[in-house]
């Protein structure tokens, strides 16, 4: 040891200050400066250069005004909004598991000879299935100007039919393409060419993924509406050939179904009743199963209930971001998207990595079947990798959702979160930075919550 | 209870790496049949294709009479304890052994009647409460061990179970393996890279190397009538010692000569060896003894009719063991053997001393890391 224990320290501090110091200054000098704001005030409308107003302490109650005053009603609603768009956590970490376990599952070893064929026939595939779209789809001879037509298609009036068919020949054969070299990637390089497709999305910039998503969701032309558009017309016209009273019968017997099999699922937990906690918490997880599946059966009921009544006016393709019930699932789709192959699938990966093979073998021996193994082996053993993904994405998904609002629909109503309600708040209007800073602070205090929450639940989940 | 018999059978991993061939055996009803090798040698891998956990690539496994080379490991009524226990970390001791059978959808009574016998049976009764992280390294062998018991398979499977326990434990736990063994009487294949194991364990060994057989026997046959050097040199400890020569003749008996310091006449009294012999008169062979077939006495044993059994060898290092104590000597040409002796106090490290030793327990190898034991061979 050199030096005196005080003389240490001040070392250990030298080394450690520039980084101190920039914490400090750029983080928590700001995050307390913020604190205080909140309990002012302090409006760039009234407090400038040209006013001499100065800014007054005003207590709580910029934060009664967000909680139960006059902004609660925005406040409240962007908060709703917000909780909505969470409903992609759970499905991009299901999707995220799904890929990884996609990923990881081994695949049979092929010889170098067998590799390069697979590879040259699913080439030759994708070339011949390409050649043959396009000779279905693409139009004749391209007319002269005098005997263009004007498509007269909404949103795309100004282009000739000739124009949009040629769009759309040109779309079809690129997707099977794509399809096609998805394919032959896939054989060529194996799981290393799907984990770094699945990932691509994570390396690109947000707000560049958005502009391609905004373009795909166009109402007109874009590609999502496109696919669905022959899709949809079908639907219709099978759905007028059949009686209104098969469809209705069709929804009753799903709905029967289900019902049955969520009461058979809930009479056999209480059937098999274990005690104490466990036992309490297996019937409390068999209900929320039941409770989930007559969700899902009364939704698919509904529509097969109505679609005979909608398909007489014709279905027609949401207009995605514009149309206010599809925005929240059309940023959610996309969220999903983006997110089920970036870092939770890596996570998900690395996790599945670290379970010991002789655990499978054990169970593969013990009589598990496939999915016994998923549920005896593989989600407990990813547990504490579970638990950070949620404890992550929750923070995530509580701070974020600005950039979808503020790209994909320049910030409508119905896509705005909290994150958005604080931008526009202190950046814009009335340019109230302390109502702002109070926004910042209940989210703030909002995500410490949910955060403790998880823990206590997961500590008791991954413990185990 | 079943027989279990591989035929021909061979493991290619990958279409070019060969890990086990040509492996024939026929494990009777309720014996206790041992695996050994050093690693690598196929030993794992053979008794993986047993369980089901590899394909057979040739050849077929047939358990109690059936041909289980398609079956799925669940259906060949079998039961593994791995080496590192594979215990289910979330589950309590008591869901860990009664987990195959739930899976089996066994009754509760059943269940719970069979894992109790287990945890008798192993005294983990007090630790069924428990998950495995709370336990010791015994402990979870103890649970590991009870997981296989309560299905009550046709035939046990143990992969390297004691190599995670501590020396002792180890000792203590073979005995109880043994005990256990010859209570259940369960046709059990068990694989170790330990000779000490090997010997204690098995009704048969099985000493493989590079994915071939190389001996079946009784463990006290293949000590002594070593098919070839490898197996002589693997079992054992110390090893055994070999020096390099070749067979003279002094008059009518056959003479091992090692340079110039060893002259041995070998017992030649059984006829096929003494011809044996004759035929590899002048060529380079390999003469092997064990460390105790060594001795500063020329006493009993050690001092046979015509005599011609000295060696003299500088020591070097003395380890005493207790009742004995290992001698390393040098011959005159470098070459480092090892004697096992009876203790005495003061034994010279660093002189030269004459040993003697007991011609009824040499072998003579043909040279090569396989040469096979020609003086004598298995009966």
């Amino acid at each position: 040891m050199i030096g005196s224990a005080r003389k240490r320290l001040l070392i250990a501090l030298a080394f450690l200050l520039p980084n101190l110091l920039g914490f400090l200054v750029f983080t928590a000098g700001p995050v307390l400066f913020s604190l205080a704001m909140s309990f002012t005030d302090w409006a760039l409308t009234k407090h400038n250069s040209f006013s001499s107003t100065p800014v007054r302490f005003v207590g709580i109650e910029n934060y009664a005004r967000l909680l139960w005053g006059d902004e609660s009603g925005f406040f409240w609603n962007y908060f709703g909004n917000t909780v909505y768009l969470m409903i992609g956590i759970p499905i991009g970490i299901a999707g995220s598991l799904g890929l990884a376990l996609l990923l990881n599952a081994k695949s049979s070893p092929a010889g170098r000879g067998s590799k390069a064929w697979g590879v040259g026939v699913a080439l030759a595939v994708t070339a011949i299935s390409c050649f043959g779209v396009w000779m279905l789809t693409t139009p004749g001879p391209a007319p002269t100007e005098l005997t263009a037509v004007k498509s007269g298609e909404i949103g795309l009036t100004d282009l000739t039919v000739f124009q949009v068919d040629r769009a759309r020949s040109n779309a079809a054969v690129l997707a099977m393409a794509v399809l096609g070299a998805v394919v032959a990637g896939g054989m060529a390089f194996g799981s290393a060419f799907f984990r770094t497709l699945f990932y691509l999305p994570s390396l690109l910039a947000g707000v560049a993924m958005f502009l391609l998503w905004k373009t795909l969701y166009r109402p007109r032309g874009g590609l999502i509406n496109a696919g669905l558009e022959p899709l949809l017309n079908w639907i219709t016209h099978a759905t007028k050939q059949t009686p209104e009273w098969v469809w209705k019968a069709g929804a009753a017997g799903v709905f029967g179904l289900v019902a049955m099999l969520a009461g058979l699922t809930v009479v056999n937990g209480v059937r098999n009743l274990g005690s104490g906690v466990a036992g309490a918490a297996a019937l409390f997880g068999r209900v929320a199963w039941a409770a989930t599946l007559l969700a899902a059966g009364w939704g698919v009921a509904i529509v097969l209930w109505r679609v005979h009544g909608w398909a007489a006016d014709g279905l027609k393709p949401p207009d995605w971001l514009i149309d206010p019930t599809y925005a929240k699932p059309a940023l959610i789709v996309m969220g999903v998207w983006c997110g089920v192959g970036g870092g939770n699938m890596l996570l998900y990966l690395a996790g599945l990595s670290n379970v010991p093979p002789e655990l499978y073998e054990a169970a593969s021996i013990d009589g598990a079947s496939g999915w016994q193994r998923f549920k005896h082996v593989t989600w407990p053993q990813l547990a504490p990798t579970t638990f950070f993904i949620v404890i992550m994405s929750t923070i995530g998904g509580l701070q974020g959702g600005f950039e979808q609002a503020m790209v994909m629909t320049g910030g409508a109503a119905e896509t705005r979160v909290l994150a958005f309600y604080l931008y526009e708040r202190a950046f814009k209007g009335t340019f109230e930075l302390g109502l702002a800073s109070a926004i910042a602070w209940v989210m703030f205090a909002m995500i410490f919550a949910m955060t403790i929450v998880n823990f206590r639940l997961g500590s008791q989940m991954t413990n185990d | 209870m079943a027989q279990v018999v591989l035929r021909n059978v061979g493991k290619v991993y990958d279409r070019k790496v060969r890990a086990v061939e040509g492996f024939n055996l026929d494990i009777r009803d309720g014996e206790f049949v041992v695996f050994v090798g050093p690693s690598g040698c196929g030993k794992s891998t053979t008794l993986r294709m047993i369980a089901g956990l590899e394909d057979i690539t040739e050849g077929t496994v047939d358990i109690g009479g059936r041909v289980v080379n398609h079956v799925h490991p669940k259906d060949r009524d079998i039961a593994m304890v791995f080496q590192n226990y594979a215990l289910y970390p979330h589950m309590t001791v008591f869901k860990n052994l009664a987990f195959g059978l739930m899976l089996r959808k066994m009754p509760k009574e059943e269940i719970r009647r069979r894992v109790g016998e287990a945890a008798r049976l192993l005294g983990i009764e007090q630790l069924l409460e428990r998950k495995p992280k709370a336990l010791s390294g015994g402990q979870r062998q103890r649970v590991a061990l009870g997981r296989a018991i309560v299905r009550e398979p046709q035939v046990f499977l143990f992969d390297e179970p004691l190599s995670n326990l501590d020396a002792k434990l180890r000792v203590v736990t073979r005995t109880e393996l043994k005990n256990l063994h010859q209570r259940l009487r369960t046709t059990t294949i068990y694989v170790t890279h330990d000779q000490e194991e090997a010997m204690t364990l098995g009704d048969r060994i099985v000493v493989m190397s590079n994915g071939r057989i190389q001996q079946v026997d009784t463990p006290l046959n293949v000590y002594r009538r070593p098919v070839n050097r490898f197996v002589a040199a693997f079992l054992g400890s110390p090893p055994m010692n070999f020096v390099e020569g070749t067979i003279a003749r002094e008059g009518q008996r056959p003479v091992f000569v090692g340079g110039d310091w060893l002259r041995l006449a070998l017992p030649a009294d059984q006829p096929g060896v003494a011809a044996d012999l004759a035929r590899h008169e002048g060529r380079p062979l390999v003469l092997g003894f064990r460390p105790n077939a060594m001795s500063e006495h020329a006493a009993g044993k050690f001092a046979p009719p015509g005599g011609g059994n000295a060696l003299r060898l500088a020591t070097t290092v003395v380890e005493p063991l207790g009742d004995k104590i290992d001698v390393s000597c040098q011959t005159p040409a470098g070459q480092r053997l090892i004697a096992r002796i009876d203790a005495r106090d003061n034994f010279p490290a660093g002189q030269t001393i004459e040993f003697f030793l007991d011609p009824e327990h040499v072998h003579v190898f043909e040279p090569g890391e396989f040469g096979p034991n020609i003086l004598r061979p298995p009966a």
